[in-house]
């Protein structure tokens, strides 16, 4: 028989890696079941959200279509502004309008009118118009380029010039 | 497990990832994708009412509202700077805090989950300021900054760099709106370091726009005589249009901007038609890439290399998507630069894979930012130094081992810390010491001391030992534990590799010693206890033997030391066979086989401090 310090101490030495190692693995086997928990959350989620987003995905594509299309509408505004032709003014007229239709069958709307207060969650000052009155202050004086939305989906902004009291 | 969210907080850009299903995902601005993509403008607006803007909404009204805007922020961080606003005054990080406050929203909305945790992205040459003033503007924001990283590092995450088995010497080349930023880093056992630093601040895409724009704008001016630039109305159109060509000529080599009625001259409506070739753009930019030369020049200087030094070349920003841009990166190292992840979403990504790292929800092996340069550990009995936590270890760390006494009744301890790769204590850097006292007198090897050592994120030690019996305990912080210099280190470890034949000869022979010491002390105890249990030649026999390792001992001769120890536990085995066949029991018990802490009630040389090696692993 061996010596029984000698054999004990092995017997303990062994012990104890394999309480550590046993302990490693505990530790690993939590890590993991914590992540497999934070993954299947997430998933159930996403999925979720998915199923959620669906009508509003419908229509962000949408409007990055539309969205392609409109400098097509601005060509025209630009033609319908520089033009002296008064038929030609009524007939480009009437193609904008088919545009407009089109865009409002699509659930498009156009943002950005003078007078209306600016916001700019829809519009993008590009100057500013100057102005005594306190009435006028903030308010759009000029439409430079329409803005178009689609629900609470912002296509692109309108870009605009706005009144602004001078404080001195 | 906490979701921890990266972010890239930017001069004029920032953006948000995070890790869902072990990949990083950009989580996109409440405002929607716009022409800038999903990034947050970093602007902070406050309306005339009072009202807070941020984002998209602060930028585009910018140009009414100047005096209460405010960009840019990011140049001032860790300054004394002040932004005043009407009759309040905001620090750089409250102003940063707005910033990160809505892309913490944003994030909730998109997680639906709260979130409290970030890792965000800083220069490479951010001074302890502004890194502090950064991690200030988190907690301003509601989040707690779990690491701040460089942004070159993150970049280097995005490309999986960090788990390269390699050295790697990374140049990351970050080209953005209006700064370009040159860092070339080192990577090596899992560490990125800062190697040299260079840049421009008055260079960037937005020069490259501006090139094409006013090549148009010239162009249509010498036709037609209209300078549109001073139209406001054709400007916004223009603009978009120029972008549009520019983004177009990154993929086709031809193009066209196409923009009837644009204006009108003397009543007659004009037209602004222009084919773009990308030779055209590209030739018109070239004197923007031309000036990057320099930086890059000046970088690979300083890091005293060449470029065919660079294993890799990580291109940061809009700009660097264009054509030019990477056929110059790739002429000038004469290799192509990484490939796969946008480049403007890029640190991002990195900072939300180091975030993964961080909740656990991305596995890696290698480690990370911050590691110790050299092993930590405690002296034991012999002079040995005891392994607390070995050297490149990712920080911040806790270990802990149980200890025990070297002498009967000895009723303190002292915990002497050491920082090195050597063996023997004598050989490592001391960097304190301390004493617990009021262990309650018990034979050697009974009393339990817990001793912890733990770095803290910001490379703080503390050490605290614990009498386990008394709950008594004692501790010790040490600030400078990894801040040694790159040189000392190196030399540490030239040192460490130099001794380790003489070392290792030395270690075995205190290891011996103190083997033996702990047998002579077991069995004399055995003995002592057993004598009417075992014939007397059997006792008489073990006794001499140890008499005779004893004296070995106090000769300290080790070769015949090893030598004794086998006959002496022969004998002593023998004592242990009588002992069974008498009680047939397994004997004693409570006797604790851990690793004593040198006794410094006694001196090196005295025959009581010496114990048994029994390292608790």
């Amino acid at each position: 028989m061996e010596n029984r310090e000698e054999f004990s101490y092995a017997l303990f030495k062994l012990l104890k890696e394999k309480e550590d190692e046993i302990k490693k693995l505990k530790e690993e086997v939590k890590a993991l079941s914590l992540l497999i928990k934070k993954e299947r959350r997430d998933l159930e989620h996403f999925q979720k959200r998915w199923k959620e987003e669906e009508n509003e995905r419908k229509i962000k594509q949408r409007g990055e279509i539309i969205s392609s299309l409109l400098h097509i509408i601005d060509s025209l505004d630009g033609a319908k502004s520089k033009s002296n032709d008064k038929n030609l003014i009524e007939g480009l007229e009437l193609i904008e309008k088919q545009f407009i239709d089109f865009l409002k069958k699509e659930g498009v709307e156009e943002v950005g009118f003078v007078g209306e207060n600016f916001d700019p969650s829809l519009h993008q000052v590009i100057s500013v118009d100057i102005t005594n009155s306190d009435e006028n202050d903030g308010k759009i004086s000029e439409v430079y380029r329409k803005g178009y939305k689609i629900k609470d989906f912002l296509i692109r902004p309108a870009y605009v010039k706005v009144y602004k009291k001078e404080v001195n | 497990m906490a979701r921890i969210i990266g972010i890239d907080l930017g001069t004029s850009n920032s953006a948000a990832a995070v890790v869902i299903g072990g990949k990083p995902t950009i989580i996109p601005a409440a405002e929607g994708v716009s022409l800038g993509g999903k990034t947050v403008p970093s602007y902070v607006a406050f309306t005339k009412d009072g009202q807070l803007l941020v984002g998209e909404p602060a930028r585009r009204q910018m140009t009414l509202n100047p005096e209460r805007t405010i960009t840019g922020i990011k140049r001032k961080m860790g300054t004394n700077y002040r932004v005043r606003i009407d009759d309040k005054e905001y620090t750089p990080e409250q102003i940063s805090a707005f910033i990160l406050q809505k892309i913490k929203k944003d994030a909730e909305a998109y997680l639906g989950e709260r979130v409290e945790k970030a890792v965000i992205t800083v220069p490479a040459y951010f001074n302890d300021n502004q890194r502090q003033a950064t991690k200030d503007a988190g907690r301003i924001a509601g989040l707690e900054v779990v690491r701040l990283i460089n942004e070159p590092t993150a970049a280097a995450f995005a490309y999986g760099l960090n788990k390269s088995e390699k050295e790697l010497k990374i140049l990351v080349f970050d080209f953005g709106g209006g700064t370009l930023d040159v860092t070339i880093m080192d990577f090596g056992e899992g560490v990125f370091q800062v190697i040299s630093t260079s840049g421009d601040t008055q260079l960037g895409g937005r020069d490259m726009d501006e090139a094409l724009m006013n090549y148009v704008v010239d162009d249509f001016k010498k036709e037609t005589g209209i300078d549109l630039s001073k139209d406001p109305k054709a400007l916004p159109r223009l603009r978009e249009a120029v972008e549009k060509a520019k983004i177009e000529l990154s993929s086709v080599l031809e193009t066209e901007i196409n923009l009837p009625f644009i204006a009108t001259v003397n009543n007659e409506p004009k037209h602004l038609v222009k084919r773009v070739t990308r030779a055209l753009l590209e030739e018109l930019v070239k004197p923007i890439v031309d000036k990057c030369r320099g930086p890059l020049q000046q970088a690979l200087e300083d890091a005293k290399l060449s470029p065919n030094d660079i294993n890799n070349i990580i291109l940061v920003g809009g700009p660097t998507r264009m054509p030019i841009v990477q056929k110059f990166i790739e002429n000038f190292f004469n290799k192509p630069p990484e490939r796969g992840v946008d480049p403007m979403e890029c640190v991002a990504v990195g900072a939300a894979i180091q975030a993964g790292i961080l909740e656990g929800s991305v596995k890696q092996e290698i480690v990370l930012q911050d590691v110790t340069p050299l092993t930590l550990g405690i002296e034991t009995l012999g002079g040995i130094l005891t392994k607390m936590i070995d050297r490149n270890s990712p920080i911040p760390i806790k270990k802990t081992q149980i200890f025990t006494t070297a002498a009967d009744n000895q009723t303190s301890v002292e915990i002497h810390i050491l920082q090195g790769e050597r063996p023997l204590a004598k050989d490592n850097v001391s960097l304190g010491r301390f004493i617990l006292d009021g262990i309650p007198p018990a034979p050697r090897g009974i009393p339990k001391i817990e001793v912890t050592y733990e770095i803290d994120e910001n490379g703080i030690l503390h050490v605290t030992a614990k009498d386990m019996a008394t709950n008594k305990s004692q501790n010790i912080t040490v600030t400078q534990a990894v801040r040694l210099s790159e040189e000392e280190v190196e030399k540490m470890k030239k040192e460490a590799e130099r001794f380790s034949e003489e070392d290792k000869k030395l270690k075995e022979k205190i290891e011996t010693r103190n083997l033996a010491d702990q047998i002579l002390y077991t069995g004399r105890k055995t003995l002592k206890e057993n004598k009417d249990k075992v014939s007397k030649e059997v006792v008489e026999n073990a006794e001499k033997k140890l008499d005779e390792l004893e004296s070995l001992l106090k000769e300290d001769k080790i070769d015949e030391i090893k030598k004794k120890l086998d006959e002496v536990n022969e004998a002593l085995s023998k004592v242990g066979e009588e002992i069974y066949r008498k009680t047939g029991t397994t004997g004693q018990s409570g006797e604790t086989k851990e690793e004593p802490p040198k006794d410094e009630n006694k001196k090196d040389d005295d025959k009581g401090t010496i114990n048994g090696d029994y390292e608790v692993k």
